[in-house]
Parts: C-alpha cells; sequence; structure tokens
C-alpha cells in the first residue's frame, strides 16, 4: 500500500476553488479582526503611551507645585501635551468645622486637541 | 488498518485545498505571535498600571490625612468614612486618636484584601509667636549676668531688666535683648486641657482598656498605631527596663520606672510616678510623671520628646531635673498645683543643668533654674539662680533664642489656642 504524505508542506496539494479562496480571507480576516480588538482591548485600560507620558509629566507637575506652594490656577504646554491646575475650596462631603482653609487642587493633562489623558486630584490645607 | 489521527484526517481528507491549509497556518502562527506580544504589553503595562495606581492611593491617602490636619481642632477621638472626592474610587476611613499628649491621624483605603494605610503625627506652627521668654512674676527685675542672651519677645516684669555680676560674672552682652522687650501680663497662659489631664493616675485608669503585659511575659517589640495599645507594665520591686519598644506602646509602672541607657525607645508612652532616664540614653518618647522626673547626663531625647511632669500632691514638691549635656527636643512641662499654696513659685522646681540644650518650648508653673540653652520659648513665674537666694529673677549664663528653634521640629499645641497643624512624622 502507498504511503500517504501527511507533510502539509511538502505533499502535493490540489489547486484551490474561489469558494475555497474565499474562505481562507475569511479565516485571515477574522483572525486579524481578533488581533486588532484584543490590540485595542489592551489600549483601553488607559495605559497608552501618551497616557503614561502625560501621567509622568502631571506628577511632576504636581511635585513642583507642592514643593513652591503654587497654589493659582495655571493653563501651560509642555512637550506637546496641555497641563492644567485648577484651584478650588475644598467642599467637604460631610459636616465639619475647621478654621484651616482646605483647598482642592486639579490636575489634567489634554491632548493639543481637548482630550483628557491623566487627571490627578490633591487636598491641601493652606498655611 | 490503522486508524489515521481525527487532525491528520482533516487536513488529508477534508481539506483538499492549499490554501486553505495555508490560511489556517497563517493565522494560527500569527495568533501565536500576537499573544506573545499582547502578554508582553500586559506584564509591562501591569507594571505601569500598578505605579500610577499606587500613586493615585498615595495621593488620596495623603489627602485624607491633610483633610484630618484641617479639622484637627475640632475633631475629638473619632473614625469615620468620607468619600473625598465624591466618586466611587476616593471612600476613606479616616481616624483620629489621642496617644498621651500627641494626636496620631490614620488615612485608611480598603483595597481588596489589603487596607493601605497612612499613619501621621501632627505638630503645631505658630508664625505669630516670638516668644523668647514669658515671666509672669511682676515684682523682681530680671537681672542677667555672665554669658545669658535673650533672643526674640521677652515678656519682663514691672521693673524691667537689667545687668549684674552674679557669682562673682558679669553680664557680657552689649544689649539686654536682642528682640522686644515687653511687659507681662502677670499670669502665665494656661496649659491646654488636654495636657493637664494626663498623668500617672489617670492613665492608670485608662491602661485598663487595653492588653497588659508584664515586663517578664513576651510581648512584640514594634506596634503600629493602626492597632489597639500595648500596655507593657514594670512591677514596683522591678522598675529598671532595658528592652526595645516601637510604636504603639505604654510602658507603665505604678511606682517607678528606671531607663537602662542600652534601651531604645521610639514614639513609646513612658509613664510613672517617678521616672529616671539613665545616663547616655538616646530616644524619644513622652515621659510622663508626677512625683520626678530625672534626665541624667548626656541623655539625648530626640524630636518629639515630652517631659511632663503633672503633679497636685500636697505633700511633697515635685522635681523635673535636666543633668548636664542632656539634650531634648521637644517639649518640658512642669504643671504643680498645691490649693493651700504651701510652696512659693520662687522654689526652682525645674532645673537645666550646664550645657543642656532644649530645642521647643519650656513651660513651668514654678520658677527655673536654667543654665542652658533654649532653642524655643520659656514660660514660668521667674528665674532663679539658688547662689542669690529665692527672692531675686536671675538667669546666669542661660540662653533662650526663640529665632534658633529650627523649623523641621515645630510646637505642639501648649495652650488651648487654636492652631494649625502639619505632619511632623509618619508612624509605622
Amino acid at each position: 500500500m502507498a504511503s500517504v504524505n501527511t507533510n502539509i508542506f511538502t505533499q502535493k496539494l490540489p489547486a484551490s476553488t474561489l469558494v475555497e479562496a474565499v474562505i481562507a480571507l475569511v479565516i485571515l480576516l477574522t483572525s486579524l479582526t481578533a488581533t486588532i480588538t484584543m490590540i485595542s482591548n489592551m489600549y483601553g485600560d488607559g495605559v497608552t503611551k501618551p497616557g503614561v507620558e502625560a501621567h509622568i509629566r502631571l506628577c511632576e507637575y504636581k511635585d513642583e507645585t507642592l514643593q513652591n506652594k503654587l497654589y493659582t490656577d495655571e493653563r501651560k504646554e509642555v512637550n506637546g501635551l496641555i497641563l492644567e491646575r485648577k484651584i478650588s475650596p475644598y467642599q467637604p462631603s460631610i459636616p465639619v468645622n475647621s478654621k484651616s482653609q482646605l483647598l482642592q487642587l486639579r490636575f489634567t493633562a489634554y491632548t493639543p486637541l481637548g482630550d483628557t489623558l491623566s487627571t490627578q486630584l490633591r487636598l491641601i490645607v493652606l498655611e | 488498518m490503522m486508524r489515521k489521527p481525527a487532525i491528520a484526517s482533516f487536513f488529508l481528507v477534508k481539506l483538499k485545498s492549499a490554501i486553505l491549509i495555508y490560511a489556517l497556518v497563517i493565522s494560527l502562527l500569527s495568533f501565536l505571535f500576537v499573544l506573545g506580544i499582547l502578554q508582553f504589553f500586559l506584564v509591562s503595562n501591569q507594571e505601569k498600571l500598578a505605579i500610577i495606581k499606587a500613586e493615585y492611593h498615595e495621593d488620596l491617602l495623603l489627602s485624607g490625612i491633610e483633610f484630618l490636619l484641617a479639622y484637627d481642632q475640632s475633631l475629638s477621638d473619632t473614625s469615620f468614612s468620607v468619600d473625598l472626592f465624591q466618586n466611587e474610587r476616593s471612600q476613606l476611613i479616616l481616624t483620629k486618636k489621642e496617644f498621651g499628649v500627641f494626636n496620631i491621624l490614620i488615612a485608611e483605603y480598603p483595597a481588596g484584601k489589603d487596607t493601605l494605610r497612612k499613619i501621621a503625627q501632627p505638630g503645631c506652627y505658630d508664625f505669630e509667636n516670638k516668644t523668647a521668654l514669658y515671666l509672669c512674676n511682676s515684682i523682681y527685675e530680671l537681672k542677667l549676668g555672665g554669658n545669658a542672651l535673650l533672643e526674640g519677645d521677652v515678656y519682663l516684669p514691672e521693673r524691667g531688666i537689667s545687668r549684674a555680676n552674679v557669682s562673682g560674672k558679669s553680664y557680657t552682652r552689649d544689649s539686654l535683648v536682642y528682640g522686644t522687650a515687653l511687659k507681662t501680663p502677670g499670669i502665665l497662659p494656661k496649659l491646654a486641657q488636654r495636657i493637664i489631664k494626663y498623668s500617672p493616675e489617670y492613665l492608670k485608669k485608662e491602661i485598663t482598656r487595653f492588653q497588659i503585659f508584664t515586663i517578664s511575659d513576651f510581648y512584640p517589640k514594634t506596634r503600629s498605631f493602626a492597632e489597639k495599645t500595648l500596655v507593657i507594665q514594670c512591677p514596683a520591686g522591678n522598675p529598671d527596663f532595658s528592652d526595645t519598644l516601637n510604636g504603639n506602646f505604654i510602658l507603665y509602672s505604678s511606682d517607678s520606672l528606671i531607663i537602662h541607657k542600652n534601651a531604645s525607645l521610639t514614639n513609646v508612652l513612658v509613664c510613672a510616678p517617678k521616672i529616671i532616664v539613665e545616663e547616655g540614653f538616646t530616644g524619644n518618647g513622652q515621659f510622663i510623671a508626677s512625683d520626678s522626673l530625672i534626665i541624667e547626663k548626656e541623655a539625648k531625647l530626640t524630636f518629639p520628646t515630652v517631659l511632663l511632669l503633672n503633679s497636685k500632691n500636697e505633700k511633697a514638691q515635685p522635681r523635673l531635673l535636666l543633668d548636664e549635656n542632656v539634650q531634648v527636643q521637644g517639649l518640658v512641662i512642669l504643671s504643680y498645683e498645691n490649693k493651700e499654696n504651701h510652696y512659693s513659685t520662687a522654689i526652682p522646681l525645674l532645673w537645666i543643668g550646664n550645657q543642656c540644650k532644649v530645642m521647643g518650648s519650656v513651660y513651668s508653673t514654678h520658677a527655673v533654674y536654667h543654665r542652658g540653652e533654649i532653642w524655643g520659648s520659656l514660660y514660668c513665674p521667674q528665674l532663679t539662680d539658688l547662689s542669690q537666694g529665692l527672692n531675686e529673677n536671675i538667669l546666669l549664663d542661660g540662653q533662650i533664642s526663640k529665632r534658633k528653634q529650627p523649623k523641621v521640629m515645630p510646637d505642639f499645641q501648649l495652650f488651648d489656642k487654636p492652631l494649625k497643624s502639619r505632619v511632623i512624622q509618619w508612624l509605622p
């Protein structure tokens, strides 16, 4: 009995019809779609390269603000990112009395088109 | 005849077209390739995400501590939950509790099984207070001798201040006061209620709420302030302590305690009617006594330390003694109430020896013998040097400088006047 060549790389296979070619195309497209979906899900976690970059810049901005006690509103451009600092009196969700003024510092990084990349919040007692 | 495996038969029997097999192989390979890349990015992203989350939690917990600092004055011992930024991710449990003279502030964030936590000890700062010396006995003029120094605001008796020759030592400086000389209001400012209440008698009742170990028991050496306080009790007949304690402990004795120089104490509350800190000891904590508190020479009590001698004993005078070369970074307080006024406030009950250095505030309801340096403020009825008798107001060689008080060592709430708070140290 003649042996069967089971090696798909060396065996001689018959040519394909149009239907088979279409099926092959569908398989490739499906796998491509799945790949794109997985990659997009990964970026959907919020850990995009621009997001991480914005986070790092925002941390530096926050540290500079706290170190130099720069408690004024500001908006500036750094390396193609728009960094914004907004200061407002803190409104607590529970009633408490205080003689100290508590400020809420909101740091936001935007793309030049205005999309928000990262936001950080911080409370600070005004000395 | 042997039956071919199912996959092989699928490829050989069902799929006769090369393009289909190649498409499947390419799909499989590309799937594996993408899976590998995804795995790599996933691990890398998880690390980045963990760092970003940790920073978010750090900011949230620090904001929680700032919240407690702002409301420090108006909150009593309490624990409450608050949504700090009114979004679901900023739910914190905030706690304020007393630990001796100090407050402890705790911010907690429940993150799954773990609880993230920040524990802070607040202090106060009072930029308006420039008081170096506050005397309330208005009869005797203040005489300065030797190398005495007054730097800052000085509240003086009506008769004012003069240079003198005390025990053969003349005053050496050009000016009498390096700052502003003011007239004394005549009475000492009252100590804050929460300081006055602390005494060995008060703590004897308080410690019954906590777990108590005797010194011979096996007990942990460190204790977080997020947990309940542990009490280590020394029996009356065995006052020596030479072990290590760090954190949320009360070291207590109903009679006396001798802190050996090899003992290691950090942020511990030490309480007994009589306390002796042996020569050469280094550490910090709150030392609360009622009869005597003696710090032997060369001892170094680092920031933040409180020495509190609080007595109402009508029969015997208490005494607080800082021997030669002692360093204290923090508060030194002597409060002695004798209602029948058996003992004059002119009798020095607080002694600050030669080359002693106190960085912080010193308060005494009775006269002070001062030969060292105070970098901060001194509040007392009068200063005494025994060589000239009690009826004099004398500062010989003693130095008091408010300007030299280190900014990294803020004060604590001495009086009931509300002050702004800030974190002086992070605790375990």
